[in-house]
């Protein structure tokens, strides 16, 4: 037993100097590399595969840009928060409201901008993000800033980076993925509204370079829902995806969707948006 | 007596000796700290977008990620990459498609920067950009943990 109580110390010790001492030897690391980058060429067919996705900000801006009026009563009220009750609302709504929020934002509509944040703020609780918002000062920055939309928009790429870190940091990233489905379905209902309003061009082919995000969107959703709780969604997802089907990635020719494809693609994101929001 | 103080101070030595590695380990890969630097570089000119950490284990033998990234093609963009938690070289090339497509063109490639752990790329003509990271197999480092941090910003206006 004497034996043993002596050798378990001297082993670890001998281990924790071996494990310290890798970490310093940086002349035969850089020896090592030399050679390793010689055999590194491609990629090999086993690789793994990750999906980044814009932010909702960025859609939001790049919708705005062409031509994104706003309209009042096409947001979701915010008193629809109070009906969420499961998990899986509650995650893809965060999105639809971000989305809200940043579309309100960007039209200087300050007070409906806070009443979303408030929104935001509960929601945020209730899928196990704290109040990640509330530690930001957000409201407060918004405050101060009403009316200077550079600002705002610096406030809300903040808010997306603050929530990226939280949910990264948090084994949550998979969350992510799913606010985001939410606020791209909201953004674009959003867009093909205001395009059944009055014909846009120039919001049309914005809409039409969404193809490149939806693919993503349904492969990283696919990737980590392990439990198949977002079947659901990504069937219906894979329906809207249908209206992109014409669109090559290989070509430098711009897709632009018809006027037809248009309100094709607006019936099902209606109907999308509407069974996410419970309407 | 003296061995209960021989072995207790054997003790606290193995200890601390272990938790400076592990803390070394842990702090490796220091997402906040790592996007900070790269932050720095996208202003003033452009915004945080989004971000993405790639996360592995060294193994024996080489290895692979593909990142799928959608550009709009009516953007700015500028591409940053930190690699200061890798304890081996990383090759980060970006491709016009995916990995086996036909014609895969080479748009970047940090080959030429040896030495820097930070990367930047801003892409002419941006559309559906793919990212590889080809780690090299390292047997002396085997299942040290790693990350490239990578971080996505656009131009307004």
């Amino acid at each position: 037993m004497k034996k043993i109580t002596y050798q378990i110390p001297a082993l670890l010790i001998i281990t924790s100097l071996f494990l310290i001492s890798c970490g310093g030897n940086e002349e035969e690391n850089a020896v090592k590399e030399e050679v390793i980058i010689e055999e590194t060429t491609e990629i090999s067919n086993d690789h793994n595969v990750e999906y980044l996705l814009p932010s909702p900000l960025q859609i939001a801006d790049l919708f705005k840009r062409g031509g994104l009026t706003y309209i009042g009563d096409l947001t979701n009220p915010v008193e629809n928060v109070e009906k969420l009750n499961t998990k899986y609302d509650q995650k893809l709504n965060f999105g639809i409201y971000s989305a809200d929020m940043a579309y309100c934002l960007m039209n200087d509509q300050s007070q409906e901008s806070i009443n979303y944040l408030n929104a935001l703020r509960d929601l945020s609780e209730k899928i196990w993000m704290m109040d990640i918002l509330n530690a930001m000062g957000l409201r407060e920055r918004l405050e101060s800033n009403v009316g200077n939309e550079d600002s705002l928009t610096y406030i809300m790429a903040d808010m997306q980076m603050n929530t990226d870190n939280y949910l990264e940091e948090n084994g949550m990233s998979y969350m992510g993925t799913v606010i985001f489905a939410g606020a791209w379905v909201e953004t674009m209902y959003l867009g093909t509204q205001v395009i059944a309003s009055e014909k846009n061009e120039n919001l049309i082919a914005k809409l039409s370079e969404q193809a490149i995000v939806l693919d993503g969107l349904i492969k990283a959703i696919e990737q980590t829902d392990e439990d198949k709780e977002f079947a659901d969604l990504v069937k219906d997802l894979k329906g809207i995806n249908s209206h992109f089907s014409a669109f090559d990635s290989d070509s430098d020719e711009a897709f632009i969707l018809s006027d037809e494809m248009v309100k094709a693609l607006s019936a099902d994101i209606v109907a999308l948006r509407n069974k996410i929001i419970g309407a | 007596m003296r061995k209960i103080i021989f072995h207790t101070t054997l003790l606290i030595l193995v200890v601390l000796a272990s938790s400076a590695k592990i803390d070394q380990i842990a702090t490796d890969c220091e997402v906040r700290v790592l996007k900070s630097e790269l932050i720095k570089e996208l202003r003033p000119d452009f915004k945080y977008d989004s971000s993405n950490i790639s996360r592995f284990l060294i193994e024996d033998k080489k290895q692979g990620t593909e990142v799928q990234v959608p550009l709009f093609s009516t953007e700015k963009y500028r591409l940053l990459f930190n690699t200061a938690a890798l304890p081996v070289d990383v090759e980060i090339k970006i491709y016009d498609k995916k990995v086996g497509s036909k014609n895969r063109k080479l748009l970047y490639s940090n080959e030429k920067a040896s030495g820097k752990t930070i990367f930047v790329f801003e892409p002419e003509t941006p559309k559906t950009m793919y990212i590889d990271y080809i780690l090299p197999g390292d047997a002396s480092k085997v299942g040290q943990p790693a990350c490239v941090v990578f971080l996505l910003g656009y131009k307004v206006g």
